[in-house]
């Protein structure tokens, strides 16, 4: 178990092309960080930075405290799982798991038992004399994870290591890193574009968009406090609601609906000129539940069986409530809606800043 | 009815697959398959009847007296000795010149170091056998001339049956490298990235990268090359024909030269006996060797 500190961390190609932006990190022992975003948001070059499989441009990587820039892969005391699991197909699963091991001249008897207790731990023990070509992507992944833990490395770099499988697989191997987080204590840093991944396994997300961190946080502070329009979109399922507004007399202006808010936001919204207004799906509700009431048409329901998203005009915008199962409303319906005040958000318009 | 619907678009398919392959088939057949037979016809035959209409057939006559011919013999051993010297030496600088084309020590002058290697293949045999041929000239050869002014001793080249295997090998490697550089360097090009990268973190050196990651990864080319260039050395001919002669004192005498020679003797059942059995050295060695490596891709 190690701690990982970024420190101004950048990477350009030829000293023209700019990937990562001078981030600044701090991951403490035994910590899960998931590093999440769109494609090509620098978030696999920063991790393989970590690894010392790219170099660093600028700013420092410190393991532990020490600064690791110059220092070769294979002294890092790290492991990696990659997306495309990286086994060696010519070795069966056994000398996979071991050939870290070997290299660092660890005795057999040790080696042997550290790879049994690995393959027990992630169910492969009773296939270990196979090679990875006979094994599904779930069971390699497994191998893949397994030659990690065996290392008992300092830190564990996961790179998308469930892109490449079913969703019913990745929701299972999910848990499964989850679990494995718990019981090896382990400092883990991982890496996902998708964000239910990050938001399940994270002790702390960081949000990067452009080569620049947006936002590093707990998953609750990322889903409840998006510290920009960027995450508050990013993350959830439906995202938050963002719609353009003018700001009147305390007053959120979506069309000819207003929106009373709460007097701290109205504070903070003078810091910008122009504004985007924000709501969780599950923080609009209907009839005599408490909140700011604004009279709404229904567009159109989805009905999911455990709840209903409702699409209702409220004004000039289009706003989507998570709702009961029971929502029975037909489109066009004319209803009230309420908003929780402390759920609302405004974000300045320009910078896709939070207010 | 899923297979009517599917039995129109189908014909046509295999129709144009036949259309293609037929023409290769028949000259395969035609220009590869029935010399073969022809020549293996003609080993059972006497040499004086060998090309008339009715042959006077001899049964394994021929055979019996090659295996008796010391000339033979030896030519067959110095055939098969040459042949792992120089496959050998061809796989293994062929393998080094593509790893160290495809290292990052060779930065700008990479387009032109595969140029150097791959223009003598397209460089007419013969013409690069002539050349060698006087590079090594005892006495006007530009080798001995450097080293002399060097004050170095001299080489015996094409003159000495100490020397002359080494500079024949020194031909054909110069000939005949570049392609089987290109083998490996298209496998290196394939090789997964991700492998190495993981080798790293798993602590592996450079030398324990290439043996235990990239090594494997390279069985294929490994394959065509150790059986195309097997194929290639045992039929060596030209550069002996160009060069050497044989000689000196028959150091150079491989069996398709000797064969060749007795044919030009018109010995034709000697000389078809010696090429069959060269024809099935070639087989057997290159299925043994396809066997082996095939093994060991599957296991």
């Amino acid at each position: 178990m190690a701690s990982v500190e970024l420190r101004q961390v950048t990477k350009s190609y030829d000293g023209k092309t700019t990937v990562i932006h001078g981030i600044d990190l701090q991951i403490s022992h035994g910590e899960m960080a998931v590093f999440v975003g769109p494609s090509g948001c620098g978030k696999s070059t920063l991790l393989r930075m970590i690894a010392g499989l790219e170099d660093i441009s600028g700013g420092d990587v410190l393991i532990d405290g020490k600064r690791v820039n110059d220092v070769h892969p294979r002294n890092r005391d790290i492991a990696m799982v990659f997306q495309d699991y990286a086994l060696y197909p010519h070795k069966s699963l056994y000398d996979n798991m071991a050939f870290g091991l070997r290299l660092r001249k660890t005795p057999e008897a040790d080696i042997r038992s550290r790879v049994m207790d690995a393959a027990r731990l992630l169910r492969i023990d009773h296939m270990l004399e196979r090679k990875p070509s006979s094994l599904s992507g779930g069971q390699r992944q497994r191998v893949a994870i397994g030659r990690a833990i065996v290392r008992q490395p300092k830190v564990f770099l996961f790179d998308e290591p469930l892109s490449n499988l079913d969703a019913q697989l990745r929701a299972e191997m999910r848990t499964e890193i989850k679990k494995l987080h718990q019981r090896l204590g382990a400092t883990i840093i991982y890496v996902t574009h998708d964000q239910v991944e990050a938001m399940t396994l994270a002790d702390r997300i960081a949000v990067l968009s452009a080569g620049r961190k947006v936002q590093y946080a707990t998953p609750q502070q990322i889903y409840n406090t998006p510290a920009a329009v960027f995450v508050a979109a990013f993350t959830g399922s439906p995202p938050m609601n963002l719609v353009p507004c003018r700001i009147e007399g305390g007053q959120a202006l979506l069309g000819d609906a207003a929106v009373s808010l709460p007097l701290a936001l109205v504070q903070r919204a003078a810091a910008a000129t122009t504004h985007t207004f924000g709501i969780r799906p599950e923080a609009i509700g209907l009839g005599d539940q408490p909140g700011i009431a604004l009279p709404a048409r229904v567009v159109i329901t989805e009905p999911l069986g455990a709840e209903t998203l409702v699409t209702f005009q409220v004004g000039d915008a289009e706003l989507v409530a998570r709702c009961s199962a029971q929502f029975q409303h037909p489109p066009g319906s004319a209803l009230t809606v309420r908003l929780a005040p402390e759920a609302m958000h405004l974000f300045d318009r320009a910078s896709g800043q939070a207010l | 009815m899923a297979a009517a619907a599917l039995q129109p678009a189908r014909a046509p398919a295999v129709g144009v697959f036949w259309l293609f392959v037929l023409p290769f088939a028949a000259l395969t057949a035609v220009f590869g398959v029935w010399p073969i037979v022809l020549s293996i016809q003609t080993s059972f035959t006497a040499s004086a009847s060998a090309l008339k209409p009715s042959p006077t057939w001899v049964g394994f006559a021929n055979y019996l007296a090659i295996f008796a011919d010391p000339v033979f013999v030896a030519s067959l051993w110095r055939t098969l000795l040459y042949t792992l010297l120089a496959v050998t030496s061809t796989i293994v600088l062929a393998l080094l010149y593509a790893l160290l084309l495809n290292s990052a020590l060779v930065g700008r002058g990479r387009t032109f170091f595969k140029l150097a290697v791959f223009l003598p293949v397209v460089t007419p045999d013969i013409a690069g056998y002539v050349v060698w041929r006087w590079l090594f000239d005892q006495s006007f050869g530009a080798l001995n001339i450097a080293l002399a002014a060097l004050h170095l001793p001299t080489f015996g080249g094409l003159a000495s049956t100490s020397t002359v295997l080494q500079a024949v090998l020194v031909a054909e490697l110069w000939h005949h490298l570049g392609f089987y550089v290109v083998i490996f360097l298209a496998n290196l090009a394939l090789c997964d990235k991700g492998q190495t990268e993981a080798a790293d973190i798993d602590g592996a050196t450079a030398l324990q990268k290439f043996w235990h990651v990239v090594l494997p990864q390279l069985r294929p080319a490994l394959l065509v090359n150790s059986v195309y260039a097997l194929i290639q050395y045992l039929k060596t001919f030209t550069v002996v024909a160009v060069m050497t002669k044989g000689g000196p004192n028959d150091a150079t005498n491989f069996l398709s030269y000797y064969a060749y020679q007795l044919f030009d003797q018109g010995r034709y059942g000697e000389a078809t006996a010696m090429a069959s059995v060269l024809f099935a050295i070639v087989i057997v060695l290159a299925v043994g060797l396809m066997r082996v490596q095939a093994r060991g891709t599957g296991s």
